[in-house]
């Protein structure tokens, strides 16, 4: 399935989920770099084959601190 | 020997007079309050100077000293902190308005160890605002000014440290590296920087930006004061969660054992991509001197640098975006606009995108450590320029413009994704006379033989034997 673009409305929509004021203005001018991101980071999917590749970060249940590592 | 000699001694040798007492504590960081004095109008490198308080320490210092209670070699050395380890009693602002006056009731590891070790704190140090840029141009406190040009930037985001070290007004400070905030700087300034391997040092009491990379590292004027800094730091700290459980070594220890039979590679991706001339020749050439020195040097591959930034940079800005959630619901107004505007775009990444980038970052890992299964060394250029001026947003390469602030960090950030202990040595100077750095990487927590090849380089040339003009 193809990744959906990121645009005005919804980074409007974010910023109020995430309980920012953000004015209008200032996402025209986000939204280039967070599309650029985006897009960049969706890539490396196919560029790096992802397939079964769990995240660097993962969690350890015997870890007593903080079971994160 | 003159007062301002005193300043550019090595920490090594400042410490084997102290210790035989021909070099009182007193003496020397009177030495250091008298250069800071002389030099910060123009450097802008403290945020909050503590003469008072390192005169005392000084005195006390002395008096240890004289009764036989000698520490070792960071007794009465006068080092600073970059202004996000926490300091009891003594305002943290982490280069920032909204931490203008946060005070913490406790001491970072790195505090408490320094202060174990007798060193002498003369101060906290400026930085990019809550650690998040490469160049410490600071909306709140100004900008901090480069020792080889005052015009310039120092890098950043601990360019007070870097400053401060080169121009000789404190012997050694600690920076933090994200994504080359230790190294950066001190490429730019022309010191040593060290980024120890992630969960070396201890992070309790430092203000985070990105937990999964946040490092702690020593910035020194030799390769041999960062080793004996990082002995005093390093170590396992249970109230780090990161801190790694491993033996610590004295990292001094094998540092004159030269580069015969080493392998360095020199990976062909990315390094090279976007780089001035008069830099890559200088990487070139240390090559050339590693050779000569032994080592055997060989371009490598390692095609997973080439996603360097999109991995660290998806991972940095959403975990520093939830760092500063808060700051930016309830005070944006008081972020500076350039922080502002990465912090913003962090919220708004899409979470997943964090998670692919995690992902990434294990296939970037693996790559990683397949290269060190050939290599003891990877050597690459620091920053691909040498310091931009103050303001400057673009430069020249290869006569295209290219975004001088995006160039700063774009080399360092892939050792801080994996982890591995690099350091910034310097190795030349631009056709603008500003410092040049050389990175060298290990294999996590080989730490004594990236500080091994690094003084070796170091011995082998005089870049670092330079003073600045300031």
């Amino acid at each position: 399935m193809a990744d959906t673009e990121v645009t005005l409305q919804s980074l409007r929509a974010m910023a109020q989920l995430a309980g920012l004021e953000i004015s209008d203005q200032r996402l025209e001018t986000l939204l280039p770099l967070i599309q650029r991101t985006s897009a960049a980071t969706n890539a490396l999917d196919e560029v790096l084959d992802l397939d079964g590749v769990e995240p660097a970060i993962t969690f350890e249940a015997g870890r007593g601190d903080a079971g994160q590592r | 020997m003159q007062a301002t000699d005193l300043c550019f001694s090595s920490i090594a040798d400042a410490a084997d007079k102290v210790r035989t007492r021909e070099l009182s504590p007193v003496e020397l960081v009177d030495a250091h309050l008298e250069r800071i004095d002389q030099t910060d109008g123009r450097l802008n490198s403290f945020i909050t100077l503590l003469a008072d308080d390192a005169k005392a320490a000084a005195r006390q210092a002395e008096q240890e000293v004289r009764a036989g209670s000698y520490r070792g070699p960071l007794h009465g050395i006068p080092i600073g902190l970059k202004d996000l380890y926490y300091t009891k009693g003594i305002r943290t602002t982490v280069g920032s308005k909204i931490l203008r006056d946060f005070v913490p009731d406790y001491d970072a590891a790195v505090t408490e160890r320094f202060q174990s070790a007798g060193a002498i704190l003369m101060g906290k140090l400026q930085m990019h605002e809550f650690a998040l840029g490469a160049t410490s141009e600071n909306p709140h406190d100004g900008p901090a000014h480069n020792p080889w040009n005052v015009d310039c930037v120092t890098g950043g985001s601990s360019g007070g440290s870097g400053a401060a070290v080169a121009a000789g007004q404190v012997m050694g400070a600690l920076g933090s590296d994200t994504g080359g905030s230790v190294r950066i700087p001190a490429g730019l300034c022309g010191i040593v920087g060290l980024k120890p391997t992630f969960g070396r040092v201890s992070r309790h009491g430092v203000y985070p930006l990105s937990w999964s990379l946040d490092t702690v590292g020593p910035m020194t004027r030799t390769v041999r004061d960062a080793a004996l800094m990082l002995n005093a730091i390093a170590g396992h700290d249970p109230r780090d969660p990161s801190s790694a459980n491993r033996p610590v070594e004295d990292f001094t220890k094998d540092i004159e054992l030269g580069v015969k039979g080493l392998r360095v590679g020199v990976p062909k991706e990315f390094f090279y991509d976007v780089i001035a001339a008069d830099v890559r020749a200088a990487v070139d050439a240390a090559a050339k001197v590693l050779e000569g020195l032994g080592a055997s040097v060989e371009e490598t591959s390692i095609p997973v640098l080439e996603h360097s930034l999109t991995i660290s940079g998806a991972i940095l800005i959403a975990e520093a975006a939830e760092v500063h959630l808060d700051h930016l619901r309830t005070r944006p107004d008081d972020v500076g606009e350039d922080v502002r505007s990465r912090l913003e775009a962090g919220v708004l990444t899409p979470a997943t995108d964090y998670i692919k980038a995690q992902r990434a970052r294990t296939v970037f890992n693996s790559q990683i450590a397949r290269a060190f299964e050939s290599f003891d060394i990877l050597l690459a250029p620091c920053g691909p320029i040498g310091a931009p001026r103050i303001g400057q947003s673009s430069v020249d390469i290869d006569g295209r413009p290219e975004p001088a602030l995006a160039l700063l960090s774009r080399l360092t950030r892939p050792f801080n994704i994996c982890g591995v202990p690099t350091v910034s040595v310097p190795c030349g100077f631009t056709s603008e006379d500003m410092p040049i750095g050389l990175q060298l990487a290990g294999r996590p927590f080989a730490e004594s033989t990236v500080l091994r090849v690094a003084h070796a380089y170091e011995q082998a040339t005089d870049w670092h034997a330079r003073r600045p003009p300031v």
